[in-house]
């Protein structure tokens, strides 16, 4: 069975880079969102197995939003890909419960490099 | 040596022990089995031997009786003749039957095996007699005994009797006696032979224990002296092991660690370490107490909170290199400054993340070949952005430039160079490096040198700061030397590419010789005016036109240097402070376009330097505001101020209406640039202006 992704990025372009890398890793992408108040809700429905989060998004922002998804699921497997502001920032999002971080911009390569890890168990 | 490491499953700890030690189990198993058969052959054999000595006093009792009971016979023949009812006679047949019975009894033990009182009184067990011989003697004294015992019944029967029959006696005396030898010898070879079993069995049994305490002990020697090697041959492997470590720690020209959970570093480290971080014996101590020293809270915070993550099973190691806060970090080890990379990589044991290596390296040398290429990237964008503006520049304006700023320099450094300290010289020398440096901005703005005003307003900065510091000391004009060094240094370039292209036309070799060169060029300096003001409207969102009157130059050095920053002062302040918007303008039915007009020329034996703008006029109420807001006068003593002294007060240092700092104008200073330059050149400056209409400046100088 295909592993299935779920994208949330408040860029439409970075949206369509990370879905078209998945696409080619053959995830399925059964989710994207905009901001983190519907990827709180469209991750309760999809239950994905892999969710790339960036951090700075409106509505709710990246670090609310995975500590909403890890509270609800403990088993939540996040990768955030954010630009890197400051780390310490990046070290909450690991605090909250995420397991990798990449920093935009990143290459098709590092992409699919984060991506295959995440997925191994 | 490296030892191979024993695989342990998880829960199966305890099969790594059996394997090392099963040799020294063995061995104490093999010496206890040697010495429990030690101690069952030694029990099995004195069991035998306290078995021979009962069978010994068996016989030797039995042969005791047998001749009691004979003595008691021949006393029994000797006492014939006495009373049998005598007290003695009666006790000696009584011991005869007693000891025919015991003999009997003995003879019966001794045959068959049985129990029996020893002389302690102590019951013994005696084995049948071994051997088929034997038992054939004994059934011979057994059938010799029956005779004789046979004989004593009927003596004893009648012994008691008055009628006591001698013969009887005598009877069982002869049978005794023709048997006597033969039994003695057989019940001597018994003793004998008993006797023999018996020493030979002792003999043996201390044989026996000689050789298994013996042997006991030369296998004990050899297990220890073989653990001793063992254990010598692991130590020296162990020993081995950790001198390779030593040496590979000693070599490693990277600072090499490793980090428990709570962030100790472990006892062995790299040397290089302790060079890397300017610290000794750190072995045990926090990473943090170490680290200490050398960052600030919130980047140990972060540390610290990075390294948990590390031992966060959840999170993917390579995912999360990109946070870790100690690369490229700037540090200061002994008074040098260092880049250090602090690479982290987690250390399991089985699947647990059991601590984390880190990896120190000194980067210095990476990061400041970074540092240079960036810089001489930008360095490079600088010139060739000189370079098209010094193409499309006049060049004797260029170099009018270059000579300009280095006569500025000169005048900076002798004023650097002024030993006066007191608070009073040192604000004197802050603001007129300041002036120069404005002026030269200005220059450097109207022929679009834009590196050049950039680097010109850092040190415009720089001075700034020193302005409105409370207490000036000379030590505070050190800052300066790096921007002032850059900006020499750009001059140079100036000078350089000035130079080249000049060359390349072959006129002009030298920056010297272009700067003396006498050749007019046509209305370059009108050119040059036009772009300056038609660059700052667009700026500052104006529309202005220029016109030019009279002479180019006056040909005086000094003068026409002079009417240059004059000139971009005032154009300047027409631009930004005169002409309106053109929205203003229109609301005030004035064309939108402003008009800015700048003539030069002699008359009367003087130079004459006129500038006009039809713009708002000098806006005398702004001047009083700001000298209020700047608190050189109190609102009610403002209000006092007539024309002349409001105009005084606009040539003072420091005095800008405007309240923000642009590239063009609000630094305050400017007007008291030129009423320096008008004092040195011994002018003369007049001031017009009109509301809504018009701002003129006429300058006078004597030729």
């Amino acid at each position: 069975m295909n592993k299935r992704i779920m994208i949330v990025d408040d860029s439409n372009v970075i949206r369509n880079r990370i879905a078209r890398g998945s696409g080619q890793m053959r995830f399925e992408v059964v989710a994207t969102a905009s901001n983190g108040a519907d990827a709180v809700e469209l991750y309760r429905q999809h239950k994905p197995d892999l969710i790339t989060m960036d951090l700075t998004m409106p509505k709710m922002d990246g670090l609310e939003c995975i500590y909403e998804i890890t509270n609800a699921d403990p088993d939540a497997n996040i990768l955030v890909i954010s630009a890197l502001s400051d780390k310490a920032t990046g070290i909450k999002a690991l605090q909250l419960g995420a397991r990798g971080f990449i920093c935009k911009p990143f290459s098709d390569e590092e992409l699919f490099e984060a991506l295959a890890e995440m997925m191994e168990d | 040596m490296a030892k191979q490491p024993v695989p342990a499953a998880p829960g199966q700890t305890g099969g790594g022990l059996l394997t090392r030690y099963r040799s020294m189990i063995i061995s104490i198993a093999v010496f206890l089995v040697l010495l429990t058969v030690l101690m069952a052959a030694s029990i099995f054999m004195s069991r035998n031997v306290q078995q021979d000595t009962a069978q010994l006093y068996a016989v030797s009792q039995m042969e005791k009786t047998y001749l009691d009971t004979k003595q008691y016979l021949q006393n029994m023949k000797l006492y014939e003749n006495e009373d049998p009812n005598s007290a003695y006679s009666k006790g000696t047949l009584q011991k005869l039957k007693e000891g025919q019975a015991a003999f009997t009894r003995i003879l019966a033990t001794v045959r068959n095996g049985g129990t029996m009182t020893d002389s302690s009184g102590r019951e013994i067990t005696v084995a049948p007699l071994a051997g088929v011989e034997k038992q054939a003697l004994l059934t011979e004294v057994d059938n010799s005994w029956k005779a004789i015992s046979a004989d004593i019944d009927q003596y004893a029967d009648t012994a008691a009797m008055p009628t006591a029959d001698s013969t009887r006696l005598d009877r069982a005396l002869l049978n005794v006696r023709s048997k006597d030898a033969r039994m003695i010898d057989i019940m001597d070879y018994a003793i004998l032979d008993a006797q023999n079993t018996a020493q030979n069995r002792s003999a043996q049994l201390s044989q026996l224990q000689t050789v298994g305490i013996v042997v006991a002990l030369a296998y004990f020697l050899i297990f220890l002296f073989y653990f001793i090697r063992r254990l010598l041959d692991s130590d020296r492997a162990a020993q081995a092991a950790k001198d390779e470590t030593t040496e590979i720690m000693d070599t490693v020209t990277s600072g090499l660690f490793l980090l428990d959970k709570d962030l100790n570093i472990g006892s062995q480290y790299s040397k290089q370490l302790e060079t890397l971080i300017g610290q000794k014996n750190v072995g045990g101590k926090n990473l943090l107490d170490v680290l200490g020293s050398m960052l600030n809270n919130e980047d140990l915070n972060t540390t610290y909170s990075f390294i948990k993550q590390l031992y966060n099973p959840r999170t993917k190691e390579r995912l999360i290199r990109s946070l870790n806060p100690l690369t490229r970090q700037l540090v200061n080890i002994d008074g040098k400054e260092q880049y250090l990379d602090f690479n982290f990589n987690r250390v399991y044991k089985g699947k647990d993340i059991s601590r984390v290596l880190v990896n120190v390296e000194n980067v210095t040398d990476a990061v400041l070949l970074e540092q240079k290429i960036e810089q001489e990237r930008e360095q490079n964008d600088v010139q060739i952005e000189m370079l098209s503006t010094i193409l499309q520049a006049d060049r004797n304006h260029v170099n009018d430039f270059v000579r300009n700023v280095n006569e500025h320099v000169q005048t900076i450094n002798a004023t650097l160079k002024d030993p006066s300290q007191d608070e009073a010289a040192l604000r004197g020398k802050a603001n007129k490096i300041f002036r120069s440096i404005h002026s030269l901005k200005g220059e450097a703005s109207s022929l679009k040198l834009n590196g050049f005003t950039v680097m010109a307003e850092n040190l415009e900065n720089d001075l700034s700061r020193l302005q409105t510091k409370a207490k000036l000391s000379g030590e505070d004009f050190l800052g300066l030397a790096v921007h002032l060094e850059e900006l020499i240094r750009l001059n140079q370039t100036i000078g350089d590419l000035v130079d080249r292209i000049g060359g390349m036309g072959g006129t002009q070799n030298t920056v010297a010789a272009a700067a003396t060169a006498a050749a007019p060029v046509q209305s370059a300096n009108s050119n040059r005016y036009a772009a300056f003001v038609a660059d700052i409207a667009e700026r500052n969102g104006k529309k202005a036109a220029f016109s030019y009157g009279g002479l180019e130059k006056t040909g005086h050095a000094q003068l026409d240097q002079a009417i240059g920053e004059i000139a971009i002062q005032l154009l300047r302040n027409a631009v930004v402070h005169g002409i309106e918007s053109p929205e203003t303008r229109q609301s005030r039915h004035k064309l939108p376009t402003g008009h800015v007009r700048m003539d030069l020329y002699e008359q009367d034996g003087r130079y004459h330097l006129d500038f006009e703008d039809d713009g708002q006029g000098i806006d005398y109420r702004a001047i009083a505001d700001k000298a209020v807001r700047l608190g050189r006068y109190s609102a009610a003593e403002a209000e006092k101020l007539d024309k002349r002294s409001l105009l005084e007060l606009l040539f003072s240092p420091g005095f800008s209406t405007l309240d923000d700092n642009t590239d063009d104008a609000g630094r305050g200073v400017g007007l008291d640039i030129i009423k320096e330059r008008v004092l040195e050149l011994d002018g003369k400056v007049k001031v017009a202006s009109k509301p809504h209409a018009y701002t003129r400046f006429s300058f006078t100088f004597p030729k």
